[in-house]
């Protein structure tokens, strides 16, 4: 009941956010260190999964791949698993010491990271608000 | 990756800013000390601060769950793991000399040796650290928030 395609995709959302929180979290913590290159969550192979799992809505009885011992079924959906690489990010100014990390642009994402995590989680919070509506018969 | 890590990140973040203001505090201390154990004047520390790398435990936790190394380095190789400090290491720059020919340290010319500290660099190093320290933390104020919000889905 709760392994739906929109909820394995917001369960993703919130891994990668929560990656990225931690990747923001290891480019403060090295702002001074000499050479660091920032790091970011991978969005590409997030998104390269999602589209790749994407269900095929005119499957009559959609499956669902989570586990690696399941067999795959026609229009089966994909749930992708396990963590969300980072990548690193070699654009930016660099400073004489080859640190790119700005705490400004480091700042703003984590601000926008924060947004992005209450608004998946608010959203999933809605979908079993739905199903507990229905369960307890309208 | 979940919100322990980045609190471990903040913390490793925020354990080498306190070591850097504890190194600036005791350069400030001795801004005038002439006189070690090693003899000459008190020379100036500075922290080394290096990239980090990935723990033996956390790997393995990595490969037990079936995630692979994959999962842990992206495919460039790149991988959240903090900073280390890799050591207190002194500068190497010329003290400074003052005139003082009444001073039991002073040479043959009346000169005394004083320690390489300039008290601006310090203070500038200070507020760096602590911007630094304050950065992280509003980091880890993030973490737990997003951890609330989580605790909070079904309610």
């Amino acid at each position: 009941m709760l392994d739906t395609p929109i909820m394995s995709l917001l369960e993703r959302s919130l891994d990668y956010s929560s990656t990225q929180q931690a990747a923001i979290s290891a480019n403060l913590s090295n702002v001074n260190t000499p050479g660091y290159e920032r790091k970011d969550a991978s969005f590409a192979t997030v998104l390269a999964q999602a589209t790749d799992g994407a269900t095929d809505q005119s499957a009559p009885l959609p499956g669902l791949i989570n586990q690696p011992g399941h067999i795959p079924i026609d229009g089966a959906y994909t749930s992708p698993t396990g963590g969300v690489p980072v990548v690193t990010d070699t654009s930016g100014e660099m400073r004489i010491d080859g640190n790119n990390v700005d705490v400004d642009t480091e700042m703003s994402k984590l601000a926008e990271n924060q947004i992005y995590y209450q608004a998946v989680s608010q959203f999933m919070g809605g979908q079993l608000s739905n199903l507990k509506y229905v369960i307890g018969g309208g | 990756m979940g919100f322990m890590d980045s609190l471990n990140l903040s913390a490793s973040g925020m354990t080498a800013e306190r070591l850097r203001m504890d190194v600036i505090s005791n350069n400030l201390a001795n801004v005038n000390t002439t006189q070690t154990p090693e003899g000459g004047p008190f020379r100036r520390k500075e922290v080394e601060l290096t990239e980090g790398t990935p723990s033996f435990s956390k790997t393995l936790e990595g490969l037990s769950q079936g995630e692979g190394l994959s999962a842990l380095t992206g495919d460039d190789g790149s991988s959240l793991a903090g900073v280390r400090v890799s050591g207190i290491v002194n500068d190497s720059t010329p003290f400074i000399e003052e005139y003082e020919p009444g001073s039991p340290d002073a040479d043959k010319r009346g000169f005394v040796k004083k320690p390489n500290i300039n008290v601006v660099t310090e203070m500038v190093d200070m507020m760096s650290a602590s911007r630094a320290y304050e950065a992280d933390v509003t980091a880890v104020d993030a973490a737990k928030g997003m951890a609330e919000k989580a605790l909070d889905i079904g309610k």
